[in-house]
C-alpha cells in the first residue's frame, strides 16, 4: 500500500553551493569544442528537452498540475515559426518570436478551460487539448506538411552551424531558466503552490486561485513554444509527433522521474531521459518497453525523483 | 439526403456503443478507486490483437460468439493480475506517481503488441457473416445491428448490476465513501480489484467487437482512452445509464462533425467538452 509519509512536499531547500554552478557553467561552456559534431545537436536537444521539463514542472511541481498535453504548444512554437519562415518568408529570428507568442495564446486559450477542473479530470482534459492540436498539425497538410513533415527551414549561415546555434540555445534557454526560476520563488510562486496546498486556504487569504494557475499554465505554455521555435531551426524540420502525446508524457516523465519537489529536478530529468532515448534504440527497436520497465523501477525506488535520491544518500552517508 | 443522415445516425450509434464500453471501464475505476487508467486503451489495443490471435483458432471451431465470449474473460482476468500485481501500489499516491506505472504500461503494451504483431493492422473478416439491414431506405451491415445491441444490452445490465444488486449497493457504497465503506465490513481491496477485472474485461469487449469493423492497429491505444476520457468529462461522475447517454451525444457530434468539415470532426467534440465545462463544469449527469 502507498505510505503517504514518503512524499510529504514541505522539505527544507538545500542550496547548491557556488562551485557548483561554476563548473556547470563551464563545463556548458566548453562541451561543443570538446565534443564530436553529432552529439552537440544531440547536446542542443538537451538544452531544449530541459527548458520544456522545467517549464512543465511549474504545473507538475509548484502547481500540482499534471498535464499530459504540454508537447503541443512546443508544437504551436515550432509549426507557428517554422510555416512563417517557409510559407510567408519573414526572418527566423522574428518568427522564433512569434512562434512563441502564438503558443502563450494558445495557452491562455486552453488554460481557460483547463484550470476549471482539478486532479485527473485536469489530466483528461490537458490529454484531449492536445491531441487535438496534435491531430491539426498532422491533418493541415497543404499548411504544416502532415505526415511528411515541415521541411527546409534552416536559418541562414552561421547558425546551421550546430556549435553556434549551441551557444545561441544555451544563452536563451539559460536566461529562459532563470526567468522561470524568479518567478518560481516569486510571492506569485509561492501563491501557485498554496494553491496546490490548499486551494481553500489560499481563496481565504486572497489569492486567486484559477487566475494564478491559468497565469502558471500561459507562462508554461509559453516557455513550451519557445522550446519548440528553437527547435524547428536546430533541425530544420518539425513533424507532428513531436507535439503528440508521447512527447508530452515524455516530457512528465523527465519532471517526475528528475524530481518535481526541486527547480533543478526536471533539468536532471531531461538529460537522463533524453541521453537514454539517444543510446537505447541503437541497441534495441522496442526501446519504449525497455524505458516502461525503467519507469516501474523508479515509480517504485524514486517516487519523489532522482534528485532526492541523491540528498537521501548524503544524509545517510 | 435521407439515407446519407441515417447512414450517419447508425455509425453515431455504432461508435457511441464503443464509446460507451470504453468510458465505463474508466468510469468504473476512477468511481471506485480514484485511479485514472490511462492504460485503458493500450488494454482495448491488446484485446483487438488478442481476437486477431484466437480468431484463427476460435472461428473455424466456435463460431465468433465463442471468440466475443473468450477475450473478455482472458482480459479480466490479466485485469485482475495487474491490479494485484502493479496498480494496487499506487492507490492514494499522489496523481504524478500514479501516472508513471501507466505511462509505462502504455509504453510496454505498445511495444509488446508491435514485437507479437508486427507494424501493419489486423483485422478480422466476419463481416459478411451478418449480412446487411435495411431499416426505412437506409442499408447498413448487420455487424452494426449487433454491435449497438451488444453494447445496449451491457449499458442495461450493468445499469442493473449498479443499482440493483448487492455487489452493486458495495460498489456505490465505496465510491462514495472509501472508509465508512472498509468500517462498516466491506472488503474494499477485493472490490478494487474485482472492479478494474470488470473494467479490463469491458475493454475487451469493445476491443474483440472493434477489430471485424477497423482492425487492430498500433495507435488506436491512445485515440481510445481520449475517446473515454471525453465522455467522462462531458458526462461526469453520474450513473452508467448517464455515461450511456453521453456516449450517445458525442458519437452523434463525432458523426455529424464529419459531414460538416471531414479533418477535423474532432473540434466539434471539443466544442462540446469545451461547452460542458464552462456551463457545468461536474459534467452533464455528474453529482458532487
Amino acid at each position: 500500500m502507498w505510505d503517504a509519509r514518503t512524499l510529504e512536499t514541505a522539505r527544507p531547500r538545500a542550496r547548491e553551493p557556488v562551485w557548483v554552478w561554476l563548473s556547470l557553467s563551464a563545463g556548458l561552456l566548453v562541451l561543443p569544442l570538446v565534443l564530436p559534431s553529432p552529439y552537440v545537436v544531440q547536446a542542443v536537444d538537451i538544452l531544449l528537452a530541459a527548458l520544456l521539463a522545467a517549464s512543465l514542472n511549474l504545473l507538475v511541481g509548484y502547481g500540482g498540475l499534471l498535464s499530459l498535453g504540454h508537447a503541443a504548444f512546443f508544437g504551436v512554437g515550432g509549426y507557428v515559426a517554422g510555416i512563417l519562415v517557409k510559407r510567408v518568408g519573414l526572418p527566423w529570428f522574428a518568427t522564433a518570436g512569434i512562434g512563441t507568442a502564438a503558443a502563450v495564446l494558445t495557452a491562455a486559450v486552453i488554460g481557460f478551460f483547463c484550470v476549471r477542473l482539478a486532479g485527473a479530470y485536469f489530466v483528461m482534459l490537458t490529454l484531449a487539448f492536445g491531441q487535438l492540436l496534435y491531430t491539426v498539425f498532422w491533418k493541415w497538410k497543404e499548411v504544416t506538411g502532415g505526415d511528411d513533415g515541415l521541411t527546409d527551414v534552416f536559418p541562414p549561415v552561421p547558425w546551421t552551424d550546430s556549435t553556434v546555434y549551441y551557444y545561441l540555445v544555451l544563452v536563451v534557454v539559460g536566461l529562459a531558466l532563470w526567468g522561470l526560476w524568479r518567478v518560481c520563488e516569486s510571492p506569485f510562486g509561492a501563491a501557485l503552490k498554496a494553491v496546490r496546498d490548499s486551494p481553500h486556504r489560499a481563496e481565504a487569504i486572497g489569492i486567486p486561485a484559477r487566475r494564478v494557475q491559468w497565469a502558471a499554465f500561459t507562462l508554461s505554455g509559453g516557455l513550451a513554444g519557445l522550446a519548440g521555435s528553437l527547435f524547428v531551426f536546430h533541425h530544420g524540420s518539425m513533424f507532428p509527433k513531436a507535439a503528440g502525446w508521447q512527447s508530452s508524457a515524455e516530457a512528465v516523465l523527465m519532471a517526475v522521474l528528475g524530481g518535481p519537489d526541486r527547480f533543478v529536478g526536471p533539468l536532471v530529468g531531461a538529460v537522463v531521459i533524453k541521453t537514454l532515448a539517444f543510446l537505447v534504440p541503437r541497441a534495441t527497436p522496442y526501446w519504449q518497453f525497455f524505458l516502461g520497465l525503467v519507469i516501474v523501477l523508479a515509480a517504485f525506488l524514486a517516487p519523489r525523483g532522482l534528485v532526492e535520491l541523491r540528498v537521501r544518500r548524503r544524509r545517510w552517508g | 439526403m435521407h439515407a446519407i443522415l441515417g447512414l450517419q445516425l447508425i455509425s453515431a450509434l455504432v461508435s457511441a456503443s464503443f464509446l460507451f464500453l470504453l468510458a465505463a471501464g474508466v468510469w468504473l475505476v476512477f468511481g471506485v478507486s480514484r485511479f485514472l487508467n490511462l492504460a485503458h486503451g493500450s488494454l482495448f489495443m491488446l484485446s483487438g490483437f488478442l481476437a486477431y490471435a484466437l480468431s484463427e483458432v476460435l472461428l473455424d471451431r466456435g463460431g465468433f460468439w465463442v471468440l466475443v465470449g473468450t477475450v473478455p474473460v482472458l482480459m479480466g482476468l490479466l485485469g485482475a493480475g495487474l491490479e494485484r500485481l502493479l496498480i494496487r501500489r499506487f492507490y492514494g499516491a499522489p496523481l504524478r506517481v500514479q501516472l508513471l506505472p501507466m505511462v509505462a504500461l502504455i509504453f510496454m503494451i505498445s511495444d509488446l503488441c508491435r514485437y507479437v504483431w508486427g507494424e501493419f493492422p489486423k483485422g478480422v473478416p466476419v463481416l459478411g457473416r451478418f449480412g446487411v439491414v435495411s431499416i426505412g431506405g437506409v442499408t447498413f451491415p448487420g455487424y452494426y445491428a449487433v454491435v449497438i445491441a451488444v453494447s445496449g444490452g451491457v449499458a442495461l445490465i450493468l445499469g442493473w448490476i449498479v443499482q440493483r444488486t448487492r455487489w452493486g449497493r458495495l460498489v456505490r457504497a465505496v465510491a462514495q465513501d472509501r472508509e465508512m465503506a472498509a468500517a462498516c465490513g466491506v472488503d474494499e481491496s477485493r472490490l478494487a480489484t474485482q472492479v478494474f477485472a470488470v473494467g479490463t474485461a469491458l475493454a475487451g469487449l469493445a476491443g474483440v467487437l472493434v477489430v471485424p469493423i477497423s482492425g487492430a492497429s498500433l495507435g488506436m491505444d491512445v485515440s481510445a482512452v481520449i475517446d473515454a476520457f471525453v465522455v467522462v468529462v462531458v458526462g461526469g461522475l453520474g450513473s452508467i445509464l448517464g455515461a450511456a447517454a453521453t456516449a450517445v451525444l458525442v458519437g452523434l457530434t463525432q458523426a455529424f462533425g464529419i459531414l460538416v468539415l471531414p479533418q477535423f470532426a474532432i473540434a466539434f467534440v471539443f466544442a462540446l467538452m469545451a461547452m460542458v465545462l464552462v456551463v457545468r463544469p461536474k459534467g452533464l449527469f455528474g453529482v458532487d
